[in-house]
């Protein structure tokens, strides 16, 4: 469970991690979407409160239940999305947040993952409540859904092989 | 010489298994694990001669009552006192001590009177004496120690003069384990006409005490800490000091007689029960009663002895294991005039620590200042310290275990 | 369930304990026994005072999840996860 040895986080990261940015839930946000599974460690919850005119992230907050990594990732996102259009925001990579935290353990890829695939969650969330899809906006899921997904159910199998009891982010976010 | 393999078929919990490790229990100057015998005579009287003491005729109360008075004689000769006179039942070392404080200092303390204490004693040893002082505007004087945490003698003497009316002072210190010569202490208080009250808690369960040969006025200690159950502890108070004693707790059992005809006319009880206000803990006399027939039969001086040896054990298995320069000890290291306690701390380790990590293996210490914060401070260990407390029971395998786990984690420290 | 109580309460090890009650080991029991589901706490320790197996010791009593996430000399940072 523990390690004694560190992993090599990037000095970016341990900043992050000391002082989280946009940290804790948001009553008044317009869309909220889960990524991961606390079985696994990692999980993360993301609010976003967007301006439906323009159809911009006006703030955007998180809660994690995982690692250093997970915090730092999903606080620089939050941090990055802020003031985008829903549009830009999907283009994100989990690559490019993984960069500009100057770089992240291999192990440690999927907390990136998790972050910008609770986005991409959350803007398919926000327009499939509405009825509503944009041209941009993929119907097949994206690179980062899709590993979400597999994350999620490979966790959900490990517990239903040994008989436990999980609850998936991936269905909570529908 | 006494047999601890034999003596633990009769305490149970020393059987107990943590985390698959077997219990390893040297926190006794906390408290001690209780025999069989003191366990059976809780639960016999409980079953057999339960009632409230000295209020009726009839037959359980009868029994009761002398089962309870019964064991102040049983506890006045275990000590060397004259009889039940001179034994009064409290909760505890820290209750007889502030009974001393109240009953005897309110009535003898005064302006410009002096109080000697030292800086070895317990907070319950310490604080009741400036309490006391600041209600009757006496003063305190503390006396040192000497690196080594014993008792600077010579200071002492100096500090005792005409001013000083009492004298309290520990006859074992709960971290160091350094005996006091409390019969020279003694001689010298009484030679100024002060009175010497001593903390017994961790002398009375563990050496040989006899309040009239050592020539103390009032001897405190506890029921639990010498196997009886907690709740129940012992004020003896010599019976040349009586005289000079006011009433403490008052109410019901203190008095013979009350009358209320415009004023109040109080006739209060013999000793001891003057001083036993409202129902006591009747079965932890009992049960004290029980332990100290436990003691006997084992004999203080055995018991002693045997304690010693694990000490001196400790200290060459520490040395053979090549970690003593790793182990500070607060207090002398030779065994002479020391009883079963070893304080330590281990390299730059902060107590708690290492005590979290012995207690991963089953052994069970005490870290911190064990109420004894001045002495740590005096002695240079601002973080406090690891005790490890011996008693009858326990066996220089446990010893060879402790040793080995102190060493793996000295082994583990960057 | 909520998954993020106060947020990451930091519990600086290094800091001299005062006194009996106020030693930081104390004061790190009292924060864990206070998590709920999905707290988390970020420690700070000497490994020369207080080595992470002492909090690997408290962690694993608890159910706690402990990860080193950082090392300097012998300042160690961990996180630990309810």
């Amino acid at each position: 469970m523990s390690t004694r040895i560190p992993l090599p986080y990037s000095p970016k990261v341990l900043e992050l991690f000391r002082n989280p940015k946009n940290a804790g839930p948001m009553e008044e946000a317009t869309v909220k979407a889960i990524a991961g599974s606390p079985a696994c460690g990692d999980m993360i919850t993301l609010y976003l409160k967007i301006d439906e005119e323009k159809e911009t992230i006006v703030r955007a907050s998180f809660e994690s239940y995982g690692c250093a990594a997970n915090i730092a990732a999903a606080s620089i996102l939050t941090e990055k999305i802020k003031g985008k259009s829903l549009k830009e925001a999907w283009e994100i990579t989990w690559q490019e947040i993984s960069d500009e935290l100057g770089g992240l353990p291999v192990i440690k890829y999927h907390c990136s993952i998790l972050a910008v695939g609770a986005l991409k969650r959350a803007i398919r969330k926000y327009y499939d409540d509405r009825g509503t899809r944009p041209e941009w906006l993929p119907e097949k899921p994206s690179r980062e859904e899709l590993q979400v997904l597999e994350e999620e159910k490979m966790i959900e199998y490990m517990y239903k092989k040994f008989g436990l009891q999980v609850q998936s982010g991936g269905k909570q976010s529908g | 010489m006494l047999n601890p393999y034999s003596i633990r078929q009769d305490f149970p919990i020393l059987d107990i298994v943590i985390n698959g490790k077997k219990l390893i229990y040297f926190d006794n100057a906390a408290t001690s694990q209780k025999p069989r015998q003191v366990i059976e005579a809780i639960r016999r009287f409980y079953t057999e001669s339960n009632a409230n003491i000295h209020r009726g005729f009839h037959h359980l109360s009868q029994e009761a009552s002398r089962l309870y008075e019964e064991a102040h004689d049983t506890v006045a000769e275990f000590i060397g006192a004259r009889g039940r006179e001179e034994i009064v039942f409290v909760r505890n070392t820290t209750e007889a001590l502030n009974l001393v404080a109240y009953a005897w200092g309110l009535k003898n303390l005064g302006e410009g009177d002096k109080v000697v204490i030292t800086i070895m004693e317990h907070h319950s040893n310490f604080l009741p004496w400036f309490k006391i002082a600041r209600h009757t505007g006496a003063s305190v004087r503390v006396v040192d120690v000497n690196d080594e945490g014993r008792l600077r003698v010579d200071l002492l003497e100096e500090a005792i003069n005409e001013k000083t009316k009492l004298v309290a002072i520990a006859h074992m210190s709960n971290v160091t384990g350094v005996i006091n010569d409390v019969k020279a202490i003694a001689k010298i208080a009484h030679s100024m006409g002060a009175r010497i009250v001593v903390d017994g808690a961790q002398s009375v369960p563990h050496i040989p005490v006899n309040v009239r040969d050592l020539g103390v006025d009032f001897l405190a200690f506890s029921g639990h800490k010498m196997l009886g159950p907690t709740g129940i502890g012992v004020l003896y108070v010599s019976e040349e000091v009586l005289e000079d004693m006011d009433t403490f707790l008052v109410g019901g059992d203190t008095i013979k007689e009350v009358h209320y005809r415009g004023r109040l006319e109080v006739i209060w009880h013999d000793m001891p029960w003057r001083y036993e206000a409202g129902t006591p803990n009747i079965v932890g006399g009992i049960g004290l009663a029980e332990a100290v027939k436990y003691l006997s039969r084992i004999g203080m001086e055995n018991i002693h002895r045997h304690e010693q040896e694990l000490v001196k054990y400790f200290f060459k298995r520490v040395e053979e294991e090549g970690f003593a320069d790793k182990l500070k000890i607060l207090g002398p290291r030779s065994p002479e005039a020391r009883g079963g306690i070893v304080s330590f701390t281990l390299g730059e380790l902060d107590p708690h620590a290492t005590a979290i990590m012995l207690d991963e293996e089953a052994i069970a210490v005490r870290s911190g200042f064990h109420c004894a914060q001045p002495l740590h401070e005096r002695l240079g260990f601002s973080r406090g310290s690891v005790r490890a407390s011996f008693y009858l029971y326990n066996t220089k395998e446990e010893i060879d275990r402790f040793v080995e786990v102190l060493k793996s984690i000295v082994k583990q420290a960057p | 369930m909520r998954w993020l109580t106060e947020y990451l309460e930091t519990v600086d090890l290094r800091s001299k304990p005062s006194g009996c009650s106020q030693h930081p080991l104390v004061k790190l029991k009292k924060l864990i026994n206070q998590l709920r589901e999905g707290g988390a706490i970020r420690v700070v320790t000497d490994e020369r005072v207080i080595p992470v197996k002492t909090i690997e010791v408290i962690a694993k009593k608890k159910g706690l999840s402990l990860e080193i996430v950082s090392r300097e000399g012998n300042v160690v940072e961990v996180y630990l996860k309810k």
